[in-house]
């Protein structure tokens, strides 16, 4: 029986070892489709979420600006708060209402332009300074002014007339010529906003420049991805016990628009490493998918395939130790292109490096001297970097890449923001921040790979005046 | 510069003109390969076509040693492999066949063209044909061919010796046949 099936191996063998046959016609023209579909697939996906992302940004932007321009009010409820100022005798000024009245009526509604324009002694505008204020009642019919002061510092005394009323010449229908105090500054508001409101409105609506840095803790989560394997190490708990997370960092520098009250919008450019620690065995040695042969060294993990130059080129020890091991056994049919018996010190450091634009959104809880905030938003990461580092000790050499990585990712970010202000526009900040990659940073693979880090940032920035 | 390396250079460039002759120069092996592992034509052409897709994105990562045929031809089996992995763990009740020791006449094999063969390849269940390829035909160890396709050993060779009963019994009932005919 030995025999035989000896002899019907070696037909077999003899018979179909080096058969060939050439394929239809079709066969290429699949092929050929195949290759442009997955050309453009990539490349047109890549340009898509860059405009996307652009354009989300653009569309933010321009919401902003026009949330700082606003709309002039028509139409105001004029509430008192103090008593009306003026010459009692013939007054057009219309007279005191109660005091009793509140000037919490006011609802924080839209913003609102007020202008406060100088005129001289002929009663010609001299100068006008306006400021988009927030805290008015819509819709209400305006009733006459009264004068208040807005500036309790300079105590000037001001009138109120509805937007758009020309205050100068013959227009000015409730003032008589000697109540038209030179000086004096006219606003066009509701009555009812103090100075110190004011004045906080105006700072408003201010730019920050700051830089940011910090350490990270790196791993990934895995989820079931679009190809099977056949390979026993592809179980999932294997990966978590062969794959560690590591220690990196992430830092840049940040532009923020501070919006309505609160809110601020966040952008910027940082630049951020992901990675794992693998050990080599386990990788190397019992890969998940032993692809390579005949002296093709790669092996796989969770991310996808591990491609390694065995020529490392840099003399030192660790990469001639390198080239031995991966010399041991050459042009043989073996796991992971010889790579067996390694020093159990040796592990493998997969880095991913990424430029980052973040647009997040914080609202602050507490706005004082400390302030804190929510932070959350998104962010592109623009792929920059792909390395794999053979680890032994403190020593690190170069060894390769992973194969079949996106160049363009999203995420969302968490966290919370802790600010204190310093002197003359100056702050230093601390915030923790969760991050979580929302697509695989992988294109295929056994599974998907997203990675997530954790970090407290720590920086330092100025509110331009 | 090598005609191949000036090939490999020109699909690396992703210029379609080469990857057509890469194609050209690989293509009978590989499709022969593909028939012998698929179950079907249909299937063969799709192995092929796959595994084709995947040389030209993976091709970067071939760091030029060793034979790159060698190369070409294990993503082949990968893909091969992949293709029907879901079927190499199952079992019909009818292929479960005692280990028959059955007489074949030895001249009946010498006489079959190679397409026949690869016909009664193709009659094998799919965890058998693949062991019976990757063994007999393609050279792989049975310790190679378990972790490949995440078996043990000892049943890469229980599936040869099956693989091979179920040849032979199509091979007798072939001869019988062809005696019959020719009778």
């Amino acid at each position: 029986m030995k025999g035989n099936n000896e002899h019907m191996d070696r037909i077999f063998r003899e018979k179909l070892g080096a058969y060939s046959e050439q394929p239809p016609a079709e066969v290429w023209e699949g092929i050929s489709t195949g290759i442009t579909s997955r050309g453009k697939r990539k490349s047109l996906f890549f340009w898509l979420a860059a405009a996307a992302g652009l354009t989300a940004l653009a569309g933010a932007i321009l919401l902003v600006n026009r949330e700082q321009t606003g709309e002039p009010f028509l139409q105001q409820q004029v509430t008192e708060e103090s008593s009306v100022q003026g010459d009692e005798a013939g007054s057009d000024i219309k007279e005191e209402t109660d005091i009793g009245e509140s000037t919490e009526t006011n609802i924080q509604t839209d913003k609102q332009i007020i202008t406060e324009i100088t005129v001289d002694e002929a009663g010609d505008e001299t100068g006008s300074e306006s400021a988009a204020v927030s805290g008015f009642q819509k819709d209400k019919e305006f009733t006459p002014e009264h004068a208040v002061e807005l500036d309790p510092i300079n105590a000037r005394s001001t009138l109120i007339f509805p937007t758009g009323f020309d205050i100068t010449g013959a227009s000015r229908p409730y003032l008589s010529d000697d109540q038209f105090q030179p000086g004096t500054g006219y606003v066009e508001t509701s009555k009812g906003f103090d100075a110190e409101e004011l004045k906080a409105n105006q700072q408003r609506n201010k730019w920050t420049i700051g830089t940011q840095a910090a350490p990270l803790y790196a791993y990934r989560n895995l989820e079931p991805g679009s190809r099977e394997t056949v390979y026993a190490q592809a179980d999932a708990g294997s990966l978590n016990r062969c794959e560690s997370a590591i220690l990196s960092y992430s830092g840049g520098i940040n532009v923020q628009y501070h919006t309505v009250r609160r809110l601020t919008l966040q952008s910027g450019l940082y630049f951020s490493r992901m990675g794992m620690r693998l050990d080599f065995e386990d990788v190397a040695v019992k890969s998940i998918e032993a692809v390579p042969s005949f002296g093709t060294p790669e092996s796989a993990n969770s991310t996808g395939t591990l491609s390694y130059d065995i020529q490392t080129g840099s003399g030192t020890e660790l990469a001639t130790s390198w080239q031995e091991y991966n010399n041991q056994t050459p042009g043989t049919i073996d796991n992971a292109g010889g790579m067996r018996d390694a020093p159990s010190s040796w592990d493998l450091l997969q880095y991913l490096d990424y430029f980052e634009i973040p647009l997040v959104l914080k609202y602050k809880m507490i706005d004082r001297k400390i302030g804190i905030s929510l932070v959350s938003g998104l962010s592109s990461q623009i792929l920059i970097g792909n390395e794999i580092y053979l680890a032994d000790g403190e020593q690190r050499e170069k060894v390769g890449e992973t194969a079949d990585i996106r160049d363009l990712n999203y995420s969302g970010i968490f966290g919370l923001g802790l600010e204190y202000k310093l002197a003359k526009g100056w702050a230093i900040s601390l915030e923790p921040s969760f991050k979580y990659y929302l697509n695989p940073v992988n294109t295929t693979g056994i599974y998907n790979s997203h990675p997530w880090n954790f970090g407290i940032y720590t920086g330092i920035s100025y509110t331009i005046r | 510069m090598d005609h191949l390396e000036k090939i490999i250079k020109g699909c690396l460039a992703g210029k379609r003109e080469y990857q057509e002759k890469l194609y050209r120069v690989f293509s009978g092996k590989m499709y022969g390969l593909c028939l012998k592992y698929a179950g079907n034509e249909d299937d063969a052409k799709d192995i092929m076509q796959e595994g084709f897709i995947k040389v030209y994105t993976k091709l970067e990562q071939y760091n030029h040693k060793g034979s790159f045929e060698g190369w070409i031809r294990r993503i082949m089996i990968n893909t091969a492999l992949e293709k029907y992995r879901s079927q190499l763990h199952l079992k019909k009740v009818d292929e479960e066949l005692a280990d028959r020791k059955l007489p074949l006449e030895n001249d009946i094999l010498e006489e079959m063209e190679a397409r026949e063969l690869i016909r009664l390849i193709r009659e094998l269940p799919p965890r058998y044909r693949m062991v019976f390829n990757l063994y007999v035909i393609d050279g792989y160890s049975h310790r190679e061919i378990g972790e490949m396709m995440d078996i043990s050993e000892g049943t890469s060779k229980s599936n040869l010796s099956r693989a091979r009963t179920i040849l032979k019994q199509k091979l007798v009932e072939l001869y019988k046949t062809t005696r019959h005919i020719k009778s």
